[in-house]
């Protein structure tokens, strides 16, 4: 699939998401009122951040066995768009918090699965820290395609966070009744799965031709143009 | 100036913060849901409010992104255009590594 018709999809979709948000589920649950709307952007991005994340570990092993730089372009690609997923989910979960348990920040130690998605969020901070404070080269690949892996073991720790620790604020899923609402509820997560997929192959690009700068200035510096 | 403000907030706020952790820690998961049960205001528009901000911020990264995109496909184009011209320009040896014998 071309790129613009990957990016333009994926925003039809996110648009259609929001409509069936706004004209077709039910604005009311019985348990948690129309704080419960939030989940339809909250679950997909929860979802596909985790996707992303794994992905990343995923391109980063590639690396390490075949060191093709390609996959190591492919992985801080994936990363920075799990990073952003993340940071939605974490955002959208604090104001659904705020609605449900009149509290904003429940993670520090009343919930495992809050805390460890707190968590993975910073290991990946650091990822993108530690890339962009070493200079361009296998060294820094190396280091990044480690680190991308072992950040990576987190993602399963945090998806079963509630089964392993037991303190449940967060539900392990929740359970919808409609169709209306379980329909929407996997529309949007393949609509942002597209979109975000779009975006990778957006980030893939720009370090494509940051790297091709790179060596074209090499060029130049050794002709001495 | 900033010291001393740094040397009164930091300790204000560990405090705030650390105050709110325990009180959190208290809570069971009943508290949660009373405190859910008891106010329920409508919360459409915070949503909403939330689902505008969401897509804004793809938005912006996507626009951002491919801005970027397109300022480096110009400067790539522009520095294999003068690579190439002065490839052509040159004698031949001109293009090689100053500190190469020939």
């Amino acid at each position: 699939m071309k790129l613009q018709t990957n990016n333009l999809l994926g925003w039809a979709m996110v648009i259609i998401t929001l409509s069936f948000v706004g004209f077709w589920v039910p604005q009311e649950e019985r348990q948690l009122g129309s704080s419960y709307l939030i989940f339809f952007f909250h679950f997909p991005s929860a979802l596909n951040c985790m996707e992303f994340f794994l992905l990343g570990g995923v391109f980063s092993a590639i690396y390490l066995r075949n060191k093709n730089p390609s996959m190591d372009l492919w992985a801080v690609s994936s990363i920075e768009v799990g990073m952003l997923a993340c940071t939605i989910t974490l955002v959208t979960g604090g104001v659904w918090a705020r609605a449900a348990w009149g509290e904003w920040d429940t993670w520090v130690i009343n919930d495992p699965r809050l805390m460890s998605v707190y968590f993975m969020w910073l290991t990946y901070a650091a990822y993108l820290a530690l890339r962009s404070s070493m200079g361009q080269g296998k060294r820094r690949e190396l280091y990044c395609a480690v680190f991308g892996i072992l950040a990576s073991i987190n993602v399963p720790v945090v998806y079963y966070a509630i089964r392993i620790f037991g303190k449940e604020n967060h539900p392990m899923s929740l359970t919808l009744n409609t169709t209306s609402m379980k329909v929407t509820q996997w529309f949007g997560w393949a609509s942002f799965l597209v979109l975000y997929i779009g975006l990778v192959r957006l980030r893939r690009n720009y370090y494509q031709r940051c790297r091709q700068l790179d060596r074209l200035q090499e060029e130049f510096n050794r002709a001495q143009i | 100036m900033i010291r001393t403000l740094a040397a009164v907030l930091i300790p204000a706020l560990a405090f705030s913060w650390s105050t709110r952790v325990l009180a959190q820690a208290a809570k069971t998961p009943e508290d949660f849901q009373g405190a859910a049960a008891n106010n329920a205001p409508d919360f459409r528009v915070y949503v909403f409010v939330a689902y505008g901000a969401v897509c804004l911020l793809l938005f912006l990264f996507s626009l951002r992104t491919i801005s970027q995109n397109k300022r480096l496909e110009e400067r790539v184009d522009h520095l294999e255009e003068r690579f190439a011209a002065s490839a052509a320009e040159s004698p031949p040896g001109k293009g090689e590594p100053a500190d190469s014998p020939g």
